[in-house]
């Protein structure tokens, strides 16, 4: 669906979309990089569950929200793409980052 | 309107400009604007602005499975941060330092909010009643003239939908808020 302008610089940072190998310009953004891969959409709303894709581009609507390099909820357009990212899915709303639980007999008295 | 006035009839109020517009009832609810706007209906509503300030996290799955008081999820899962309270009059701006205090204090009771992204702050004023309570009145010079004034307009929009408005649109306010009159301002007479 999207082609890189015709006077884009060459791509040639690796990058992975869901699997997919893709390769951008130095400069794109991670969203960019997303529209390139040719993906119907990156992310489920947390509350409707509809399919959502980058929109604005510019940090705005929230639409392309990612999981990228393991960090959940990332504004995949206000991310620069760099060699190796991983771009995943965000999947509705994340999880809320608890500790690991740690069973009685492991508590200790120090805060760490 | 820019200002109303009650009608020569004391049924209605006329606009600062020329057109004039009546009604069998009005309920001022201007917010801050009814410390002005209430005496000019023989009603009285000595609100105050509060500043407020909060921050807002990115949408989380449900963190907490109950409401806490100055953090609390929203059921579509953001984690709003607040309860500033600031005496700075119509001063709505943003500070730096309160912003930082509710972040820490947050941070204190529940470390791993500090993974979370803030995508929202702003500040806002409450209109705040000089004890804190909703003040709730029906003029007696203008009868059909009623105030309602509450610094939550959302915890309390329960009780204006299904208890404040079928009272305005009967006619007159139930005695079970009578404690909410403005009367209770003026010591000497409630005494």
């Amino acid at each position: 669906m999207f082609r890189p302008r015709p006077d884009s610089p060459a791509a040639r940072i690796a990058v992975e979309v869901e699997g997919r190998a893709v390769l951008v310009p130095a400069g794109a953004s991670a969203a960019a990089a997303v529209l390139m891969a040719g993906l119907p959409s990156i992310r489920d709303t947390p509350v409707g569950h509809h399919e959502r894709a980058p929109y604005c581009m510019m940090g705005v609507c929230f639409d392309c929200l990612a999981e990228i390099d393991g960090v959940p909820n990332r504004q995949s357009c206000m991310v620069a793409a760099r060699p190796g990212m991983r771009i995943r899915r965000q999947r509705g709303a994340r999880p809320p980052p608890f500790p690991p639980l740690r069973s009685p007999g492991q508590a200790q008295g120090g805060e760490d | 309107m820019d200002r109303g006035r009650p009608g020569r009839d004391g049924r209605g109020p006329s606009t600062a400009g020329a057109e004039r517009l009546g009604a069998p009832k009005i309920v001022l609810a201007a917010g801050l604007g009814n410390a002005e706007l209430t005496p000019l209906f023989g009603l009285n509503a000595p609100v105050r602005p509060q500043r407020g300030q909060i921050l807002v996290t990115e949408r989380t799955t449900r963190a907490w499975p109950i409401p806490l008081g100055s953090i609390r999820q929203t059921p579509e899962g953001s984690i709003l941060l607040g309860s500033s309270e600031e005496d700075v009059g119509f001063d709505t701006s943003q500070k730096p330092e309160i912003m930082r205090t509710i972040a820490r204090r947050a941070v204190l009771s529940f470390p791993w909010l500090a993974e979370l992204q803030i995508v929202r702050a702003w500040a806002a004023l409450r209109v705040m009643p000089p004890d804190g309570l909703p003040i709730y009145d029906e003029s007696e010079r203008f009868p059909g003239a009623f105030t309602a004034n509450c610094h939550s307009g959302v915890t309390l929009a329960a009780a204006h939908a299904n208890l404040f408005a079928p009272m305005v649109a009967k006619g007159a306010l139930d005695p079970m808020l009578a404690p909410f009159s403005a009367k209770r301002f003026d010591v000497s007479a409630a005494a």
